[in-house]
């Protein structure tokens, strides 16, 4: 699973911190930073709330391109 | 909606992954100590022995369920680590003292089952200091690590 570069950029598009994005959604910073780093798969209900946070929607920010994947 | 005073789902997974570990290496030493006893090696009196492998597992398992920051939630994280320990040290000195004074003359001298006078206490007492400097290490190591 490669890194999860759009979810940083959607973040910093936010001006939000990993710990604002965290307290937003209600897990902890280390989450997040293991789902861009891609060493965690979040759970269907994470990532929705991760995308209504963001205001994007689950193909912009989860969905893996073959490019993407090869990464 | 999620809630913020309870595990978040990462660490809800690590903490039950590491717990199956655990427990599995809780059945190996006891399995261990078995074939061992049966084989004539006693290094220690029944049930101290037992009572040693539980707390041994159950320390790795909080050391490693701390290192991997699953053991409070995200909304806890904030609190005073120092309380905490505070209140595990006093109940640790409380209940080995409590043990000290039942197995050594007071409570339940005479009896034939206790023939480790007062070494369950000390065991339990060195292990939960051992496991507060513990703590208190990973503690501090978490700190400088949330800083970078």
């Amino acid at each position: 699973m490669g890194k999860n570069l759009r979810l940083k950029s959607a973040r910093a598009m936010r001006d939000m911190s990993q710990k604002d994005l965290a307290e937003a959604v209600g897990v902890t910073r280390q989450t997040i930073n293991a789902i861009e780093n891609g060493d965690y798969n979040p759970s269907i209900n994470l990532c929705i709330a991760i995308c209504k946070v963001l205001g994007k929607t689950l193909d912009q920010i989860f969905w893996e391109d073959n490019d993407d994947a090869e990464k | 909606m999620m809630r913020k005073n309870e595990l978040d789902e990462m660490q809800i997974q690590k903490r039950n992954r590491i717990g199956y570990q655990s427990f599995e290496l809780l059945t190996c030493l006891i399995l261990l100590e078995m074939v061992l006893n049966g084989l004539g090696v006693k290094w220690l009196p029944y049930p101290t022995n037992i009572f040693l492998i539980t707390l041994v597992c159950n320390s790795i398992y909080l050391i490693r369920v701390v290192w991997h920051k699953s053991l409070a939630g995200p909304k806890s994280q904030g609190k005073s680590f120092t309380w905490k320990l505070i209140f595990i040290g006093g109940f640790s000195a409380l209940l080995a003292g409590f043990l000290i004074f039942l197995f050594t003359g007071n409570g339940l001298k005479g009896t034939e089952t206790d023939g480790d006078n007062g070494l369950g206490a000390i065991i339990l007492f060195s292990c939960s200091i051992a496991a507060l400097i513990a703590l208190a290490l990973i503690n501090i190591i978490s700190k400088r690590q949330d800083k970078e």
